[in-house]
């Protein structure tokens, strides 16, 4: 009787009691998302890829102690955060080559016009260049659209230093882009 | 006039804002220059973050993961015994020479109603001629060597 795709809780349980096939299926599940968060923070595929792969071994490490009761995409995304700011400290610590600039976007996406391709490529610098704390709300606040209450449950910042983070965050944003905004508003009027 | 907060026109622009907040603020925004500048300039920010799309190149973790998890877990399925087991194997061990010990003991004391150390003793030194009446028929023989002070403590 097919009663339908189990629950990440259900597969969670599952990987406890040392099914693997549980924890492919949670692979196919989440590798896409937990990837585009991942680049999101570090800005290259390589190392999205390389997080990507140590969020599912630590996950299949801690299934014992996940708890039901808890939402694992927070227990999820806690992870991949974790894991991406150790390697923007590791990396930022390591001398940059030439050759080792971010990674463009892959080579099977859509071709986009020139102008959008700038325009994302500037938003891309812009919250790149927000300070760490003030990225990772806004990116998962943005991109991921988790509640302020999410947000401090998965980095365990407390709410009011997420809103904190938020408002100061936008509000370089702002100014990061405030001219290509005029341009748009000009364009449009 | 109640002006939102900077997080709450974040929040409008973002359109999360709870129904009724989100009806008072339209409103205010309306009728106030400096939150219309903020919120309009909050939602193109807003925006212009959607344009940076990100589609993850199309792979398959799967493999990779697996053969990590099958390395990490490898190890203990090599033969490489487990702490318990390995106890469990010296207690045994242990006991079982200890059983062995005491059957071929009482065999031999059995078979030559003496101790037997006490018998390989007396036999290496060559005593037996001498004869006695203890076990290791040494204190008869011995009684003429003895000092009459120390006859006093062996009693």
């Amino acid at each position: 009787m097919d009663t339908g795709p189990k629950s990440d809780a259900e597969l969670m349980t599952a990987v406890a009691g040392g099914r693997m096939a549980a924890m492919g299926e949670l692979v196919h599940r989440h590798q896409a998302s937990v990837m585009a968060v991942a680049y999101r923070f570090v800005d290259r595929w390589d190392l999205a890829e390389d997080v990507a792969q140590d969020v599912f071994v630590r996950i299949h490490r801690a299934a014992a102690d996940y708890r039901p009761e808890a939402k694992f995409t927070t227990w999820l995304y806690r992870i991949v955060v974790n894991l991406c700011l150790d390697v923007k400290r590791r990396e930022s610590r390591r001398p940059v080559s030439m050759g080792e600039m971010p990674a463009d976007p892959p080579a099977d996406a859509p071709p986009d016009p020139i102008e959008a391709r700038e325009t994302a490529g500037r938003v891309r610098q812009a919250v790149g260049d927000l300070p760490d704390r003030q990225r990772t709300a806004v990116v998962l606040h943005r991109y991921d659209g988790l509640s302020h209450r999410e947000i401090a449950e998965v980095t365990g910042w407390s709410e009011s230093a997420v809103e904190s983070l938020l408002v100061r965050g936008y509000a370089g944003l702002r100014d990061a882009l405030a001219d290509m905004n005029e341009i748009d508003r000009r364009e449009t009027a | 006039m109640n002006h939102p907060t900077e997080l709450e026109l974040i929040e409008w622009a973002a359109g999360r804002l709870e129904p009724e907040r989100a009806r008072a603020v339209h409103a205010h925004v309306a009728v106030c220059e400096a939150c219309a500048r903020t919120a309009a300039a909050q939602r193109d920010t807003w925006d212009a973050l959607g344009n940076w799309t990100v589609t993850p190149p199309a792979c398959d973790l799967w493999p990779a993961v697996e053969a990590q998890l099958e390395g990490i877990s490898a190890p203990a399925r090599a033969g490489r015994p487990s702490w318990p087991r390995t106890v469990f194997r010296a207690a045994a061990s242990i006991l079982l020479a200890a059983a062995v010990g005491h059957v071929v003991g009482r065999w031999v004391r059995s078979r030559v109603g003496k101790p037997a150390v006490a018998v390989a003793f007396v036999e290496s030194l060559h005593l037996e001629s001498l004869g006695g009446e203890s076990a290791v028929g040494l204190s008869t023989a011995l009684q003429t060597l003895v000092p009459d002070d120390l006859k006093e403590d062996a009693r």
